[in-house]
């Protein structure tokens, strides 16, 4: 592992005393030969505040030898992480390559993986800003405004009661959680939420682990419809063909791929296949149904309550670092005196509040037994206002519509 | 236990036999006699109103066979859920109507 560029990111930090460099580089896991004197620096800064000479440090350290010329930190850490990447990456195929050799296809894939993704991790940079830096504020405002005159905004739902509560739509690095009770209607709306990110041009994609992909074909296909096929019909092939076509031609030829990703029941789905299924297919919102049948990225399914607050935290850097909006489904858990029909609570996350924390925005629905009034709250909203509405949902047609809430005088 | 306790108690038993034969159009296998001592002690501690509105609300929730043990054991969760409920529901009605009035700015181009 690249010694020689090693010392020359400690000589340079040394004498040019900005070791933040180092932290906000993540450089704990690119120091291998020299992690010793990383370790000694950064008790010495701890102790002190201060950044010990390079001098002090050859005193300790025999066999560092610092280099004559050091330029600017970031230079050499830049180098490192050139190097780092290279050797890491080869040796991420390389052992790829002995699991193909041995016709461990499966094993391979998650190896590669789980490596990529820890070294995407590993090479991020810590971003930060200055408050008080008004230009950078300024430039930001100007660049939203401008996205916002130029259409480029988040992706819009088409229920205004919502899209009002996000003024700039769902947007990339957002997680979104659709919370409720079984069979509140969920997949739905998530479903119809996809179809209008489509419908505005973008490339949806669904990761479903509840139902096949047919069955999730059919639901979209309801619901592009807006009332013109039954789910019900679809569902028992009772369509005519000629029509459908024909209605197809007009309605999904030339439009942005959709995406539907399922698994086969016996494969386990993480972070990591998300995040290679968006580079395959670089969708521009991803939805996953649901949230708890997932598994994390460490395969740690021995505790659910670990593995959901794992899975919230690996969805939220997902989200991040892919630049990418994700709206997960949650299946909430009702408390002993609580019924299956009312609007839950944040802290009514199935197995770990973690997500509802890691979240955005949480949007939680309800409905009364029988009833086809969607009741919608948002508990959580880190964009926004925390609205509440009323939907009515036709579930065979795939149709959602904002209600007037007769408790409501001002409408 | 006064008379006026026993009473109220009875009156409970009926009400919690009616939404059990409701639900499951069975009635109910109680001894009121027995299970009268039960309900004063939570007729001491709560009035007979806020007893009946819990009574109906456990009737909604997924409990097998909705024992009346269960309901004197949890009559003070229950009790509290409903108040809880009750003070999120009227949250949520004030949010509604901002929201509408949001919305509606929002379609008139002005939010």
């Amino acid at each position: 592992m690249g010694m020689r560029e090693e010392v020359d990111v400690i000589t340079a930090a040394c004498k040019n005393k900005d070791i933040h460099v180092l932290f906000e580089n993540n450089i704990d896991s690119m120091l291998k030969s020299t992690s010793d004197v990383w370790d000694f620096i950064k008790e010495y800064y701890n102790e002190t505040r201060q950044i010990p000479d390079k001098n002090l440090i050859a005193t300790r350290f025999r066999d560092f030898e610092p280099s004559n010329d050091s330029g600017p930190t970031i230079y050499h850490v830049n180098r490192l992480k050139e190097t780092f990447l290279d050797e890491s990456l080869r040796s991420t195929v390389k052992k790829a390559a002995q699991l193909l050799q041995d016709n461990e296809s499966n094993k391979a894939l998650s190896s590669l993986n789980s490596d990529i993704s820890s070294l995407s991790r590993i090479t991020a940079k810590v971003r930060d800003i200055d408050v008080t830096d008004v230009d950078d504020a300024i430039a930001y405002f100007d660049k939203q405004r401008e996205a916002a005159m130029n259409g480029d905004v988040g992706i819009r739902s088409n229920i205004a009661s919502f899209d009002v509560c996000l003024p700039m739509g769902i947007s990339k690095g957002q997680l979104g959680v659709l919370l409720a009770y079984p069979a509140i209607g969920k997949s739905w709306l998530a479903l119809y939420f996809a179809v209008q990110a489509w419908k505005n041009g973008r490339t949806p994609m669904i990761l479903s682990l509840e139902m096949t992909e047919q069955e999730v074909r059919n639901r979209i296909f309801a619901i592009i419809g807006d009332g013109k096929w039954s789910h019900r019909a679809l569902s028992s092939g009772r369509v005519n063909q000629d029509e459908f076509k024909a209605w197809a031609k007009e309605n999904l030829e030339g439009k942005p791929p959709f995406k539907i990703i399922s698994n086969d029941g016996g494969s386990e789905v993480n972070p990591n296949v998300v995040r290679a299924k968006i580079d395959q297919y670089k969708p521009d919102i991803v939805f996953i149904d649901y949230l708890q049948l997932m598994t994390d990225n460490s395969g740690s399914s021995q505790n659910e309550t670990v593995k959901i607050k794992n899975l919230s935290r690996e969805l939220k850097l997902l989200a991040i670092s892919e630049q990418i909006p994700v709206v997960a489904i949650a299946s909430a858990t009702p408390d002993d005196a609580s019924d299956l029909e009312s609007v839950p609570q944040l802290g009514q996350v199935a197995w770990s509040r973690q997500i509802a924390y890691d979240a955005d925005w949480v949007l939680a629905m309800g409905r009364k037994a029988n009833s086809d009034a969607l009741e919608v709250a948002f508990r959580k909203n880190r964009h926004g206002f925390l609205g509440d509405f009323v939907m009515v949902a036709d579930f065979d047609k795939g149709k959602f519509s904002e209600v007037y809430d007769p408790s409501d005088d001002s409408t | 236990m006064t008379a006026d306790k026993a009473k109220l108690a009875y009156i409970f038993l009926n009400n919690y036999a009616k939404l059990y034969e409701k639900k499951y159009n069975i009635k109910p296998n109680i001894n009121k006699y027995k299970e009268k001592w039960a309900a004063v002690s939570i007729i001491e501690d709560y009035q007979l109103d806020q007893i009946d509105k819990a009574l109906e609300y456990y009737f909604t929730l997924q409990k097998e066979g909705h024992p009346l043990a269960w309901f004197y054991n949890n009559v003070d969760t229950i009790i509290s859920t409903l108040k809880e409920k009750e003070r999120d529901e009227r949250l949520r009605l004030e949010r509604r109507k901002e929201t509408a009035k949001l919305r509606k700015e929002y379609l008139n181009g002005n939010a």
